[in-house]
């Protein structure tokens, strides 16, 4: 089930649009609030920080979406009585965001790092220190989405809770464009977070069906 | 293959909504849930879904509580009054999901075709009425193979026609062995059905 559900979410993304479109727009606009009000020198010397939090910040827009919809429709309600592991079920969602929302992110971050200034090797340091930070900013961000599930002004919220936790993903993203062991701590944060993050997502999408 | 639900009392927020409900179902039993608006008839749903968990009391199925029970899950085919239909998709795109979930995709067009839709198969979900896009959530009792079925409100929206067809649905899932739940206030049935009243249980 975790197969197709991943696939269908994919597809409904695509349909949709919305979300990834306006996290790219999201994205680029905050690449370009900083690159102006840095200035060419400046950005150059900053780039992959400016765009390591301009990537954060639109995970962080695109992530109330995550369940809601499945919440609204009854969708997740269906998912509760199945006889497959809900835990699974988050897994499948989150990867399915990731490859709706985070990679086409990832994507655009080569252009927009050679734009800001940086090297071909910087941008592709950055490329990889992405691949590993995004999964864990999902994930985390999946827990606020499914904390603040039902809620009005759930975005918000959710948005206060997660933010602080993005902090060490973004210190490592940074860090890893000097420095390999950065890398490790990432691929380790991925590993440790993505399971704890599906099974917190699972309990507290059954506490809000209640 | 019986359910049994044991002195269950349920909460929402302080109010009590129901207290000391038991009942027993087994199989080729229909039974229909009466009650006013906010009576607690999509409570007792969710709940004997394992949906909601009770404040006190158990609900068992062949005697083992149902959140033990993998057994349940599997014979378990739950219609909630919200849909679970993805508008973005087409009513096959939907119909063809949970028949894949359950591994029943040879059974698709038989069911469409059941339910009216075969016409309608290639259009969009947001295009439908509310009646048509019930028809296609409702599509999910011939694709589940469980012989439990909970259904909350199964005749919001549908058409007379509609209504006699879910009808002739559950009459014939009854009589091979099957097991019925559904909540309502406008339901009837034109055969022989256990009849509980929430409220007295209020």
């Amino acid at each position: 089930m975790s197969w197709l559900l991943l696939k269908r979410d994919i597809m409904l993304s695509a349909r949709r649009g919305g979300g990834m479109w306006s996290a790219l727009a999201f994205c680029l606009i905050v690449f370009c609030v900083f690159a102006f009000s840095l200035g060419p020198e400046a950005l150059a010397a900053n780039a992959a920080r400016v765009l390591a939090v301009s990537v954060l910040l639109a995970c962080l827009m695109a992530l109330p979406g995550l369940f809601e919809r499945d919440f609204e429709d009854g969708t997740l309600e269906q998912y509760l009585v199945q006889p497959h592991a809900l835990e699974w079920v988050m897994l499948a969602k989150l990867c399915a965001f990731w490859f709706a929302c985070a990679l086409p992110l990832i994507v655009l971050t080569p252009l927009l790092a050679l734009m800001g200034g940086l090297s071909v090797m910087g941008a592709e340091s950055l490329v990889v220190a992405l691949l590993l930070a995004t999964p864990t900013l999902i994930a985390m961000g999946a827990v606020g989405a499914a904390l603040t599930l039902g809620l009005r002004k759930g975005s918000m919220v959710s948005a206060l809770v997660v933010l602080p936790l993005y902090i060490p993903p973004l210190i490592f993203t940074v860090m890893a464009m000097e420095s390999e062991a950065a890398l490790l701590l990432l691929a380790g944060m991925l590993l440790a977070v993505v399971p704890v993050a599906c099974l917190l997502c699972a309990a507290l999408v059954r506490l809000t069906a209640d | 293959m019986s359910l049994v639900c044991n002195e269950v009392a349920c909460e929402r927020g302080e109010r009590v909504v129901f207290k000391g409900l038991g009942f027993g179902l087994s199989a080729g039993g229909f039974l229909l849930l009466k009650g006013a608006n906010g009576s607690g008839k999509t409570s007792l749903i969710k709940l004997l879904a394992g949906i909601l968990p009770p404040v006190s009391g158990v609900v068992t199925w062949n005697g083992v509580p149902i959140g033990k029970s993998a057994e349940f899950r599997k014979e378990l085919t739950y219609v909630g009054h919200k849909n679970a239909v993805k508008q973005e998709c087409t009513v096959e795109e939907n119909v063809r999901f949970w028949a894949k979930v359950y591994d029943r995709e040879a059974i698709v067009l038989p069911c469409l075709r059941f339910f009216g839709l075969e016409n309608k198969r290639d259009v969009p979900c947001h295009r439908l009425s509310s009646g048509w896009q019930r028809r296609v959530a409702l599509s999910r009792l011939l694709l589940a193979p469980g012989k439990l079925w909970l259904l909350d409100e199964p005749t919001n929206f549908l058409d007379p026609e509609a209504v006699a067809l879910l009808g002739s649905l559950i009459e014939t899932r009854v009589k091979l062995g099957g097991m019925v739940i559904a909540a309502s206030h406008t339901m009837t049935s034109a055969f022989p059905a256990h009849m509980l009243m929430i409220e007295d249980f209020a």
